[in-house]
């Protein structure tokens, strides 16, 4: 339920674009007294980008999939693999004829799914929301390589997440740890783009591989970050699969 | 064994103390999920027949369980794919003396099937009536082991003296005695696990009014070896 509630956010959400280019002049001056902290904090990298269907789709992207579709992999996958020590079925589990990697690999499949269908659907949605919403003409190429890094990015996470729950020692749901820690990489990731500063340092947070310039002419994949994205999650993968094969579950 | 792990829990069955289960199941969705783990084909059938024998309702939801029912699904999805051995961890918790005989009845029936079934309680008169053998578990490590029969016929004795005379004894210096006290000031109650002609021999030199030597409940040897 909540999930059809997310897509239809997004839907809404692109709906807008119509009312923001029918109140072009009025919006503008009132972005204009907007710090541009706040703006960049809300996805926009560049003031016209609220008047471009694909500016104000990316935009949207940062805090709805980016952002939040992050935070949901994350729970997700740790907490498929916690739940069942502090809801106490693990002993349960443990006594089936079924290895530890046999349930690992099954819960990350199970978890790496459902994100690779979260990120379908909202790529499906918001295209469908920029052809109905859209003003003049609009390019599919950096539709889909964002929309692709948007994958990469909950897929990275979402690895994470297994992380944790191989690290952890006490059998505690954390979800607010996990919320937590994409908040910090996330802000990171806003500072790192305001002018004026050097933002190097953004490549701290994973959200700062994803190029979310897609007015730029010259937008297009690169494979650093595909690689990076994909060697760094397989890479998570393993470890937290080793980790968890070697974890005193029920204490 | 950790090598051979999956293979030697598809032919075991396990009731944990507590019963954790799928809160967001019904009793027949957790029952057919746990089966599933061991493919076969009569699992439903054996499921009906279980939970009818254990006055289960299979349509209830998880959470809505009291603590005996929630045990008797424990005990189900134990005994559904009929194991070579079956581990029981305190498992008449919660059920009605009724329910607890139907339990023993169905234990003593897969033990004659030919399962192993380790019992593990700290209701001591229940291993007492279900079980063969009995070991003694402290600190982790067994500490005694050996048939229920010998442990009260052979090794341990309860022992009480009766004095015609009050007698003011402290100990009896003969080896094997232990639990020694006096219960009142004519009679004297210990365990003896020695040589029993000694213990008379010894004792032939006292004025008696009674003397009963008995075997112990199992209770009173499980303290002797705690102690």
């Amino acid at each position: 339920m909540n999930r059809i509630l997310f897509h239809m956010d997004i839907f809404f959400t692109m709906s807008l674009f119509r009312s923001v280019l029918e109140y072009q002049q009025q919006i503008m001056g009132m972005v204009k007294l907007v710090p541009m902290a706040a703006m960049k904090a809300r996805g926009f990298g560049n003031i016209n980008d609220i008047f471009s269907g694909l500016g104000f789709y990316a935009a949207n992207n940062i805090v709805y999939m980016m952002l939040l579709g992050s935070i949901y992999s994350m729970v997700l996958t740790s907490n498929i693999l916690l739940k069942e020590e502090y809801g106490k079925t693990a002993e349960f589990l443990m006594s089936r004829p079924v290895s530890r990697d046999e349930i690992f690999a099954s819960k990350m499949a199970v978890a790496f799914l459902n994100i690779a269908l979260l990120n379908l659907l909202a790529g499906f949605i918001s295209f469908l929301s920029i052809e109905i919403f859209k003003s003049g003409d609009f390019r599919i190429q950096p539709f889909m390589i964002l929309t692709l890094y948007t994958f990469l990015l909950n897929l990275f996470f979402g690895a994470l997440g297994l992380l944790v729950a191989g690290l952890i020692r006490r059998a505690r749901p954390v979800t607010f740890f996990c919320v937590g820690l994409v908040l910090v990489l996330y802000f990171l990731f806003t500072i790192s783009r305001l002018s004026g500063v050097n933002g190097d340092f953004g490549y701290v947070s994973p959200f700062k591989w994803v190029n979310v310039e897609v007015l730029n002419p010259s937008y297009g994949a690169e494979f650093w970050r595909i690689f990076l994205f994909l060697g760094l999650t397989v890479l998570l993968v393993f470890l937290s699969g080793f980790l968890y094969r070697k974890k005193d579950i029920l204490t | 064994m950790v090598k051979d792990s999956k293979q030697i829990r598809r032919r075991l069955g396990y009731v944990p103390s507590d019963a954790n289960l799928y809160d967001t199941m019904r009793v027949n969705e957790f029952l057919r999920f746990g089966a599933a783990f061991y493919g076969g084909t009569h699992s439903e059938d054996r499921i009906r027949e279980l939970a009818g024998l254990l006055e289960l309702d299979l349509e209830r939801k998880i959470p809505e369980l009291s603590t005996g029912n929630k045990k008797k699904v424990s005990i189900i999805q134990a005994l559904v794919h009929q194991p070579d051995l079956l581990i029981l961890d305190e498992p008449t918790t919660g059920l009605d003396p009724l329910i607890q005989s139907r339990l023993f009845n169905l234990l003593t029936e897969e033990n004659k099937r030919g399962a192993t079934v380790f019992f593990s309680s700290h209701v001591l008169s229940e291993v007492q009536a279900l079980c063969r053998r009995v070991a003694i578990v402290k600190d982790g490590r067994i500490i005694k082991s050996d048939e229920i029969t010998a442990l009260r016929d052979r090794q341990l004795k309860k022992v009480r003296v009766l004095f015609s005379d009050e007698i003011v004894l402290r100990e009896l210096n003969v080896k094997g005695i232990a639990s020694f006290h006096t219960e009142s000031p004519k009679s004297i109650v210990f365990m003896f696990s020695g040589d029993i002609n000694e213990l008379i021999q010894s004792l032939s030199v006292l004025r008696l009014e009674n003397l009963s030597i008995e075997e112990p409940p199992l209770e009173e040897i499980f303290l002797h070896y705690y102690r």
